[in-house]
């Protein structure tokens, strides 16, 4: 892919319409050439199983199993943030653009962490585990066509 | 009644509206609106990797079993091209700051054939589960799998990424779209908002995807 063959910095444009940062085209060769490196990192690591790699920490009773799926993660969240900061710019936007962008992750990990409150711990508070609980319930359904009365 | 006016041929044509004090402001405006959009695309996906979390976090053998079912080579594959396309969008925003007319336009060609590739890709991959009976809820009809539940991963693997490619096909007819404005040359270093803004949704789109990738075929 060619770019063109100025070479700007971080230096800004000026002109007659403010200074928009004009984007490095080495900082953006960096992100493309990094961004594949950790793809082919993370296609290789998810082909180790960790694991087999329990027997050498048997004493200690530690599951190297998740570190499979931590890794994956953190390898996507790495590249995300190279995609955020260099090519949607936020390296060099305002402070209030990145607080709104960020703050929709902060919202989905609360929007998780609740919901997983729940579905992971369904039947541990009760002995009917996986039951739907029978309960009597206070209202009197009422027959067809009446008009509710309240007190 | 005025007639048809005539367009000029060439050339940026856009205007500052007059609320706003300055093209500056207008351009930020502008932005601001595009964060807080992809705000709600975060989110909107969000409830779709929520489910995902939950069903692994109950069902985790049978998210191994299903998922050794789909070619991690066709979805690695797909990664390299959004990368790739990612970088040639990002590129064009730098020419269209540059009023580099000419590879403004060709970037974006080049990101319009990319997502092309990415949906090319995804359709093979589709018509190969659909020949395998591996889709969602009743309509699964594989079998040989060890988990009742295998339905489930399906059904996640085809919402996640259907609605990803429904964003791309959207992606695709803007970029469609500024390549029309960017052959009259409406764009260049005073004016170049809407290839910024759907710039950021493009690299939105390559962000879900980065998630997508080892959530589905590397487990």
């Amino acid at each position: 892919m060619k770019v063109t063959k100025t070479a700007i910095g971080d230096t800004h444009q000026h002109g007659g319409h403010g200074t928009h940062h004009v984007l490095s085209s080495q900082s953006l060769i960096f992100t493309f050439g990094a961004l594949l490196l950790l793809t082919a990192f993370t296609v290789w690591t998810a082909r180790i199983d960790f694991a087999e790699f329990n027997h050498y920490f048997l004493p200690l009773q530690v599951d190297l199993g998740p570190i499979n799926i931590i890794l994956a993660m953190a390898i996507a969240s790495v590249k995300t943030v190279l995609v955020g900061a260099f090519f949607m710019g936020l390296r060099h936007e305002k402070p209030f653009f990145v607080l709104t962008f960020i703050s929709s992750f902060v919202f989905l990990g609360i929007f998780m962490l609740y919901t997983l409150s729940d579905t992971l711990y369904r039947g541990s508070l009760d002995a009917r585990e996986g039951e739907r609980l029978e309960f009597e319930s206070p209202v009197k359904v009422a027959p067809e066509g009446t008009t509710p009365t309240a007190h | 009644m005025s007639t048809t006016s005539t367009r000029p041929g060439k050339g940026i044509i856009h205007q500052t509206a007059h609320h706003f004090p300055s093209a500056d402001a207008q351009f930020d405006a502008a932005k601001l609106g595009m964060w807080i959009f992809l705000v709600t695309e975060v989110l909107f996906f969000g409830g779709l990797f929520c489910a995902y979390v939950i069903y692994r976090a109950w069902f985790p053998d049978m998210y191994a079993e299903v998922a050794a079912h789909l070619d991690w080579r066709l979805g690695a594959l797909n990664t390299l091209v959004l990368i790739t396309s990612s970088y040639t969008m990002v590129s064009a925003v730098r020419n269209a700051q540059l009023s580099d007319h000419k590879w403004l336009w060709r970037n974006l060609a080049l990101t319009l054939i990319l997502a092309g590739v990415f949906l090319v890709v995804k359709y093979f991959e589709y018509s190969s589960k659909v020949h395998h009976g591996l889709l969602p809820g009743e309509f699964f009809t594989a079998e040989g799998f060890q988990h009742n539940t295998a339905h489930i991963f399906i059904g996640l693997y085809f919402m996640m990424t259907g609605l990803h490619g429904i964003h791309v096909l959207i992606g695709m007819f803007l970029i469609g779209w500024l390549i029309i404005q960017a052959r009259k040359q409406r764009f260049g270093a005073e004016y170049y908002t809407p290839v910024e803004t759907v710039g950021l949704y493009w690299h939105l789109v390559d962000m879900i995807w980065i998630f997508l990738f080892p959530l589905l075929y590397l487990i």
